[in-house]
């Protein structure tokens, strides 16, 4: 059992239960009192539940509930949480079917709640246990982050920029089976002078705003075909893939200015994926399907990012010629032993498989993980498994070290 | 070079790649030669033999499918195998070149045991050359 770290023991201890005795939260109790919760009783009605709420000075850190309340539900209840200073991580217990808790869950994520889990009837309580302890655990380190950081301010991102700040970080791609590194995904992060890392969140907009999109994208291309010149030339055949916004993709002289940068370095496009996702509205339909064309039939390989997150993945994939589809890392993340996440990233493989295309899981954290998307048919796998992206020399001295570039996966 | 040692011609038009496939076939005990385009891979086969032929399809004046056609028909080199590598991995594009006369293909991204396996295929393993 890990311990709990002291300064989380001394920040998260109360817990509150919105199910009478007899409901069937007993068997939690002791293990929760045993690991310092301080835990009570509250109402199960929603207006009553919500009222103590808002009377005591602080809200509990964890709320226990069923989905059936007194009056009302819980999705009700997840509605109405957010509005507290700090609202209560929350952990489901219930009978209902499994899809309806899932649903509960999602719902309770998606207004930016912690979701501390859930259980349904017999339920494990030891298992329960650690569902806490885990979500609670990582509640506590969302809570030290909680200062959001604002993205770059125009100057800042413009100064960033000039000093040579856009730096090209590397995170490789592995055959899913053998565990070959084939190559790399190129992700953007800005080095301030102090050697801070900017992560995208705070970089692309600023960039966009300040009209420094293009040339930052084409900054990273130019790194990335350096970086793969590097590479093939001491023997390692290696590609990459950079990311596109449609925006750009439809944007002629950005696309004649990509070529030309990759021509300088010497490189063959054909080492280059071109990574788009489909997350933006295509306003441009026609020049993006022109430009994504034109750049396949120039040699460069064309992937479609986070596959199955938009309406329009389908009409996608009938108008522009991949070479490769990417599974977005939600359905990948906690993937093993889920059957509806299973289903889909199958569904996925099989679908890339039957058109000739890789097919790529990212995001895989875990070697549960590794077992699901190998069993579901993903030909390539990325994520912190095997690596965080990497400044470019990093990367470069990380795969000269593997024997025969092959890096070994742990088994499930 | 090592008498003993099987010898591949590599055709590509880019020196990256040239570069990198002679890398590779050293680390596993292979000599190669690589020739700029089509049209030389055609004159060197008429002097030289060799164990195997890695020909890049997308070439600016003869293409690799035509250089295939050249080396199977006008130097009538039927025995001799040859290996489009290339960035194509449609189903369909691997049945077209099956049919125009490759032996295999080598579909990017490639990795060692790609080239290994391709390598395997047209002379038995020589004995590794030295390791990364």
């Amino acid at each position: 059992m890990k311990p709990v770290e002291p300064f989380l023991r001394a920040a998260l201890k109360t817990a509150w239960i919105a199910l009478r005795p007899g409901q069937g939260a007993e068997p939690l109790l002791p293990l929760l009192a045993e690991e310092g919760w301080q835990v009570t009783h509250c109402s199960d009605s929603v207006p009553t539940l919500l009222r103590e709420l808002a009377i005591v000075p602080q809200a509990p850190d964890l709320l226990i509930t069923g989905l059936h309340l007194a009056d009302g539900d819980a999705l009700e209840l997840s509605r109405m949480l957010p509005a507290l200073r700090e609202p209560p991580a929350v952990f489901f217990l219930s009978r209902q079917q499994r899809s309806v808790v899932k649903s509960a869950k999602a719902l309770a994520r998606t207004l930016g709640l912690v979701v501390a889990g859930s259980a349904d009837f017999p339920f494990d309580p030891a298992e329960a246990m650690n569902q806490i302890r885990s979500n609670v655990r990582q509640r506590g380190l969302q809570a030290m982050r909680a200062r959001p950081v604002p993205p770059l301010s125009r100057d800042e991102v413009s100064r960033l920029f000039q000093d040579g700040g856009i730096r090209a970080y590397l995170q490789p791609k592995l055959r899913a089976r053998s565990g070959e590194v084939v190559g790399f995904e190129s992700l953007m992060r800005g080095v301030a002078r102090d050697a801070t890392v900017v992560a995208p969140s705070r970089l692309l907009e600023p960039l966009a705003e300040a009209g420094l999109l293009a040339p930052a994208t084409l900054q990273i291309v130019e790194q990335t075909a350096e970086f793969l010149r590097e590479g093939l030339c001491a023997g390692m055949p290696v590609s990459a893939s950079v990311n596109l916004t449609l925006g750009l993709l439809s944007n002629r002289d950005f696309c004649h200015s990509l070529v030309k940068t990759v021509e300088r370095v010497g490189l063959d496009p054909s080492w280059l994926t071109i990574e788009i996702t489909e997350t933006e509205a295509m306003s441009d339909i026609a020049t993006v399907i022109e430009n994504a064309a034109r750049i396949r039939m120039l040699g460069f390989n064309l992937s479609i990012d986070d596959f199955g997150t938009a309406y329009s993945s389908f009409s996608h994939l009938m108008q522009i010629p991949f070479s490769e589809l990417k599974i977005e890392r939600a359905f990948v993340s906690g993937m093993g032993g889920d059957a509806t996440k299973e289903a889909l990233v199958g569904a996925c493989a099989t679908i890339g498989a039957r058109l000739g295309l890789h097919v790529v899981a990212e995001g895989v954290e875990t070697p549960s993980e590794l077992a699901a998307v190998r069993a579901a048919g993903c030909t390539e796998i990325q994520g912190f498994l095997v690596s965080r992206p990497r400044p470019a020399e990093d990367a470069l001295a990380w795969m000269r070290d593997l024997p025969d570039m092959r890096f070994e996966l742990p088994e499930a | 070079m090592n008498a003993n040692s099987p010898v591949a011609l590599v055709v590509d038009d880019n020196a990256i790649n040239r570069n990198l496939v002679m890398h590779m076939m050293r680390r596993i005990g292979w000599e190669t030669v690589a020739v700029e385009s089509g049209e030389r891979a055609v004159e060197v086969l008429k002097e030289t033999r060799f164990n195997l032929v890695l020909l890049d399809l997308r070439m600016p004046t003869m293409s690799g499918e035509e250089t295939c056609r050249r080396i199977r028909v006008d130097l009538g080199q039927r025995e001799l195998r040859i290996v489009a590598y290339t960035a194509h991995g449609m189903p369909e594009e691997r049945a077209r070149m099956l049919a125009s006369g490759f032996d295999d293909l080598l579909i990017k991204p490639i990795s060692f045991d790609d080239v290994r396996a391709v390598c395997a295929k047209a002379a038995p393993a020589p004995v590794a050359a030295q390791s990364a």
